[in-house]
């Protein structure tokens, strides 16, 4: 009797840990209207228009996770998709390892590829006690700032991240990760991203094979990215 | 000749305004590929998201797919 016990406990506990080695989410995102200038709002209706056509895939296995968004049915689609993925800036697939505590961001820009590097945020993230519950999941509130250089100067934006322990997976959407528990709702700048659907420990081999480091060039920092960026830019409008 | 004189008048007339027209539609779409890049890096996107924002907006306004 106590040996079934023995094994039953084991059974559960291996179970358990295989349910929280790996996870797929499907996050949608919501664009919220800001003011714009008026040479801005025709290209910012169609992002707005479009970005409920977009989903985004989140596959994390034990130490790696990718987040990329989902190919649409119709090039239609993909036409009116594109825009809002360039203000979301999630037009690239980002891979997270983190036992080397970076992101790899798979990002096509000016024509080519390129792959940006980011660090996993861990220490940058402020925890707070503020809770709620999305779905059947207690979630705590996190924070930190999106910053982004351009030759404009320097924006800083607030992040929020609720994340929900009990999924032990430090994952998120694009590039945010190292929390201690999966986020299900970030809110960057104009845009939320929101679990709809969350599968624990349903990997199959495939899926597991996609969470890999991109390959082809070598990786560059945002910085270095930004310069090229702001050379184009330059060649192309002038300095302005 | 006074009419013929006219009819060259107008023919010129017609030819600068066609020509402008044409010439309009590049300059117009240019202005509003700059003001667009402006615009988007000023609202804190990134050099590339203003980049692409401003090819959208360009093709939006000639026509292009």
């Amino acid at each position: 009797m106590k040996k079934i016990l023995l094994l039953l406990s084991f059974s559960i506990a291996i179970y358990g840990y295989g349910q929280q080695n790996s996870v797929e989410v499907t996050y949608k995102v919501d664009l919220v209207e800001t003011e714009v200038s008026e040479v801005l709002k025709d290209i910012y209706k169609i992002a707005y228009d479009n970005v409920k056509f977009i989903d985004f895939k989140l596959l994390g296995y034990a130490k790696e996770s990718l987040f990329y968004r989902e190919k649409l049915l119709t090039n239609d689609a993909e036409k009116g998709a594109d825009i809002a993925l360039t203000i979301l800036g999630a037009k690239g697939k980002f891979f997270t390892n983190l036992e080397n505590g970076l992101v790899y961001e798979d990002l096509p820009a000016f024509g080519e590829k390129f792959i940006v590097k980011h660090p996993v945020i861990t220490n940058g993230w402020k925890l707070t006690k503020d809770s709620k519950s999305i779905g059947k999941y207690l979630c705590y509130k996190a924070t930190t700032t999106y910053v982004v250089n351009n030759s404009k100067g320097r924006f800083e934006f607030p992040v929020i991240a609720w994340y929900a322990p009990e999924i032990n997976l430090p994952f998120g959407p694009k590039n945010y990760s190292g929390l201690p528990g999966l986020i299900l709702e970030l809110h960057e700048k104009d845009r939320i991203f929101y679990a709809d659907k969350i599968s624990l420990g349903q990997l199959d081999e495939k899926q597991r094979k996609l969470i890999a480091p991109p390959k082809g060039k070598k990786p560059i920092t945002q910085a270095e990215f930004d310069a090229i960026g702001a050379k184009i830019a330059k060649e192309r409008f002038g300095g302005r | 000749m006074k009419k013929s004189f006219l009819t060259l008048a107008m023919l010129c007339l017609f030819s600068v305004g066609f020509v402008s027209q044409v010439n309009a539609l590049p300059v117009n779409c240019n202005a509003a590929q700059i003001a667009a890049y402006d615009g988007a890096m000023g609202a804190g996107l990134s050099e590339s998201q203003a980049i692409d924002i401003a090819d959208g907006v360009y093709k939006a306004c000639a026509g292009i797919e």
